[in-house]
């Protein structure tokens, strides 16, 4: 088990975020896989849906607690594991201190944060500080932890003297839990049907031998959310179960197998470790497949050109060869040349600079009552994101039941500044290889002869569906092509794009395997790279095999009520969360068969 | 409460006479006294060695640059917090794309590896193996050595050198290439390279490693130390005064898993100072991820030496 990554692994997690879809494996690399994870990202919020909502009794009873601790004066819950007179006594004098409780509100709003006292403890010898004077046994250690900042603070008490002597503010760091939240987390464990499909059976809330632990707990983090983990451990023959649990968000965050043996207590179980596992093991080395709503094909997470799909065919034909999403490119007005040239793709060895950590989702796509196709995204995230000069990206598919689709993608900022301009490049190839390009003007189409590009302007012409261009793939067939102009609902504010289109190349390759960086960051004009399969010398492309190029411009906005391509967070209950403004671009394909 | 005492403090002084004793046979891990030279063409550009550097990382800059800083009444020295005033870059210094870390040999020559930033558009793949130098004298700066490659830069592991350092003792640099390595296959190497030849003196093979010094050990042999990056784990191995790696004496010093904010930290940079070993830690995935503020964590360990381990004591 532990050689080979299980196809279930995989698969579970399909299910668990593909709804209705129908998924199948492919498996890329022949080399052997040494993992065994599974993450179980639940999707972000902030576009499509919220978070999918526990109503555990034990979740339920643990935000009313957090509802009425926030409603307190001072917003901390108590240690209440043990309750004689010196802890409590310790607590009080620590939390009637301004610098013990100089985080418990937000600074600027002084809107509660949600703060818990995890332990007090009689003060080790290693807190002591010189100069210190005290009694035996009357100065106490009063741990307690920010959700909202994932910070922990130090204090320690004389209670004999009634003083807080020292406190300490410690970023990004947990202490150690306290008796009732190592149950809440083997309850959340225990009760998920993830773990029990991993163990082959539910497991007991006895089960878990390393929750109590201080090894386990102490070594399990959550470094991309950055927010309370631990890490209750099943134990079942030689090998152990990790199971991550969020304490923050109250869900499971990941499973892994890893053996017990030996260097069993040097193995470190952490969210991101399962999320690029999981990412690569499942999407980067695995192409997975979907049948759905009259269209099939195959996707498959890229080194550095996003998510590709390939071998599209609707009806049984074959429509694209392969979509992807090649590069970003962002730059910034305000200073000359200054942005940069993101790819995305996997976590791990990848060229990729903002990389998946959620796998897939495929979703339907809903019209009034009807169900009229379904949606592949992928999102990308830098880590520090929603954090300035940090970035993240969705790129979709759209597959109608008629025959149409869309390719898009979307900023989700932050980015370095209010007056960036982002370009992603799109490299769509269409399958066949009598093809021809046209372009509207004049009232008609007319060919485009040779390679070439053309951006879409306000004087633009359109058809009155909105057509700017038609990839004929037959006689009297092929699809029409709709650049964004607002009209898509999603809050894209038009498209603004240079499309491009090159003669795909049976005997060369011009972007066909991944590519690696196309362009530069930062050319306010046409050469965003596609270019160079075009200069000096443009080809015939006439009734040929065409590649298309698109790249959309969107510029971002921080205007309160028309923020755009832009992020933030905001405060709610206690903790922060991310809000998104997406800036969707992408065109629609409108197939037609006279 | 301890010091209080008077019983206490007799123990107090034996522990710390014990100390004392102990201290005189037991030899810590010690730094190598440095020999570099400052380069002179900072001097022939009308610059104060003292308040300048050579950096790989100015955001907005492609290649090395160097930093003058504002000389601050009552400071002797720049520190991190100290402005600059100016920033000049040799035409030469860009040519090999986004470069990092940098060491220097006894004549004041400065010794870079190319590494991308964020994308791959300045760094030709064929060049990731490359060892450039700045001339001390002329400050122009030219490819210097192009080390074999296990196997090629692929797109699944974007980088080739990622280490270098300057062994003080023996005129020799130290290289760490991962060029070729993928997710299921360790193909990084470690050069011994003589400065004064560009000879290579010996190949490490299958470690992929970053952070590289030079140091002695707790029985006064010098050795490699060098922070694996699939791991964050710190190895070394003896090196002879010709270079060569005494592979059979490779040890795992100590480990960064589970340590820190991230918990998965992998070594940039490894350095010895009274009887500290500082580590810098940060995040490494074989990807281009570069977030706004590069998180980085600083370790320090002590050697423990009835228990033959580094201590974690500190980390900021």
């Amino acid at each position: 088990m532990q050689a080979g990554l299980p196809y279930w692994f995989c698969f579970v997690l399909a299910v668990a975020i593909s709804g209705t879809a129908t998924a199948q494996k492919k498996t890329t690399s022949p080399k052997k896989k040494t993992n065994n994870s599974v993450y179980l990202g639940e999707y972000k919020p902030g576009i499509l849906e919220p978070v999918r909502q526990d109503s555990s009794a034990y979740i339920q009873e643990r935000k009313r607690q957090v509802d009425s601790i926030l409603k307190e004066k001072i917003p901390v819950k108590f240690y209440t594991d043990r309750n004689d007179e010196k802890t409590m006594l310790a607590q009080q004098l620590a939390l009637a201190d301004s610098l013990f409780t100089k985080y418990v509100w937000e600074k600027n709003t002084r809107k509660p944060l949600w703060n818990e006292i995890f332990g007090v403890y009689p003060a080790r010898p290693g807190d002591l500080r010189k100069g210190m004077k005290f009694l035996p046994g009357t100065m106490m250690r009063v741990e307690m932890y920010n959700y909202a900042l994932n910070l922990t603070t130090i204090g320690l008490v004389d209670v004999f003297t009634h003083r807080l002597l020292s406190v300490d503010h410690f970023p990004q760091t947990q202490p150690d839990i306290p008796a009732r939240l190592k149950r809440l987390a083997v309850q959340i464990a225990a009760n998920a049907p993830e773990v029990e499909k991993a163990l082959g059976f539910k497991p007991s809330l006895e089960m878990p031998v390393m929750a109590n632990t201080k090894t386990a707990l102490n070594r399990t983090k959550c470094e991309r959310s950055r927010h309370l983990c631990v890490a209750p451990t099943f134990v079942k023959g030689n090998r152990a179960l990790w199971a991550i649990v969020d304490l923050t968000d109250h869900k499971l965050v990941g499973l892994r197998w890893t053996n017990v043996g030996k260097d069993a207590d040097q193995v470190v179980v952490t969210e991101r470790k399962i999320q690029n596992e999981n990412i690569a093991d499942c999407y980067c080395e695995q192409v997975n497949t979907v049948q759905k709503s009259n269209w099939k094909l195959d996707y498959v997470l890229t080194a550095s050109d996003g998510l590709m799909v390939s071998n599209v065919s609707y009806q049984s034909t074959l429509v694209l060869n392969s979509a992807k999403l090649v590069d970003w490119h962002v730059s910034y007005s305000g200073t000359e040349g200054f942005g940069y040239s993101d790819a995305v793709g996997c976590p791990i060895f990848s060229q990729s600079a903002v990389v998946a950590t959620d796998p897939p989702k495929i979703a339907e796509i809903v019209e009034g009552d009807s169900t009229v196709g379904f949606m592949l995204e992928q999102k990308f995230f830098s880590e520090l994101w929603p954090v300035a000069c940090n970035y993240s990206y969705s790129q979709r598919f759209f597959f109608y039941n008629n025959g149409r689709f869309r390719v898009v993608c979307a900023s989700l900022g932050r980015g370095c500044g209010n007056n960036g301009i982002y370009r992603p490049v799109f490299r769509i190839s269409f399958a066949g290889n009598r093809q021809s390009f046209y372009e509207w003007g004049n009232e008609k189409w007319d060919q485009w002869k040779k390679e070439q590009w053309q951006l879409q302007q306000p004087a633009t012409s359109y058809t009155n569906e909105g057509y700017q261009y038609k990839l004929e793939t037959g006689t009297d067939k092929g699809y029409y092509i709709e650049p964004g102009r607002g009209q898509f609902k999603d809050s894209g504010r038009g498209d603004n794009a240079y499309l491009y289109v090159t003669k795909n190349h049976l005997n060369k390759d011009e972007g066909e395997a991944d590519l690696v960086t196309i362009g530069p960051c930062c050319n306010n004009d046409y050469q965003q790279g596609p270019e160079k399969f075009i200069e000096p010398s443009p080809e015939n492309i006439a009734n040929t095999d065409l590649v298309l190029w698109y790249v959309p411009q969107m510029r971002n906005d921080d205007t309160p009520g028309s923020k755009y391509c832009w992020a933030e967070t905001y405060y709610e209950k206690g903790v922060y969360k991310v809000r998104t403004y997406p800036c969707f671009a992408g065109p629609m394909f409108v197939p037609y068969d006279k | 409460m301890f010091a209080e005492s008077p019983i206490n403090h007799h123990i107090y002084k034996l522990v710390c006479m014990l100390i004392l004793i102990l201290g005189k046979n037991v030899q810590a891990q010690r730094e190598i006294k440095p020999c570099q030279q400052e380069p002179a063409f900072i001097r022939t550009l009308g610059y104060d060695p003292l308040w300048t550097a050579l950096s790989t990382s100015e955001k907005k800059t492609v290649g090395i640059v160097l930093v003058q800083f504002e000389q601050q009444a009552g400071q002797t020295a720049p520190t991190s917090q100290t402005p600059q005033r100016s920033v000049y870059q040799h035409p030469s210094w860009q040519s090999a794309g986004y470069m990092s870390s940098i060491t220097f040999d006894k004549d004041g020559n400065a010794y870079s590896i190319p590494t991308p930033l964020i994308s791959m558009l300045y760094n030709p793949k064929e060049k990731l193996n490359t060892i450039y130098r700045i001339d001390a004298y002329t400050g122009v700066m030219k490819e210097w050595l192009s080390l074999p490659y296990a196997a090629k830069p692929s797109s699944g592991n974007p980088y080739g050198l990622l280490g270098i350092t300057y062994d003080c003792t023996a005129g020799l640099l130290l290289a760490a290439t991962v060029s070729g390595s993928d997710r299921y296959s360790e193909k990084g190497l470690i050069y011994s390279i003589y400065a004064a030849t560009r000879k290579i003196a010996d190949t490490l093979k299958a470690k992929d490693a970053m952070a590289l010094t030079v140091a002695y050990d707790e029985k006064d042999q010098k050795r490699l130390y060098f922070g694996r990056t699939r791991t964050g784990e710190i190895y070394s191995l003896p090196l002879t005064a010709e270079g060569k790696f005494i592979r059979k004496q490779m040890r795992k010093e100590l480990s960064l898993e589970g340590y820190g904010p991230r918990g998965d930290d992998k070594a940039r940079k490894i350095k010895f100072a009274g009887g500290t070993m500082m580590v810098s830690g940060v995040a490494f995935n074989y990807n281009l991820q570069a977030s706004s503020e590069k998180p980085e964590t600083n370790y320090s360990f002590r050697w423990n030496n009835q228990q033959k381990k580094w201590e974690l004591y500190d980390l900021n």
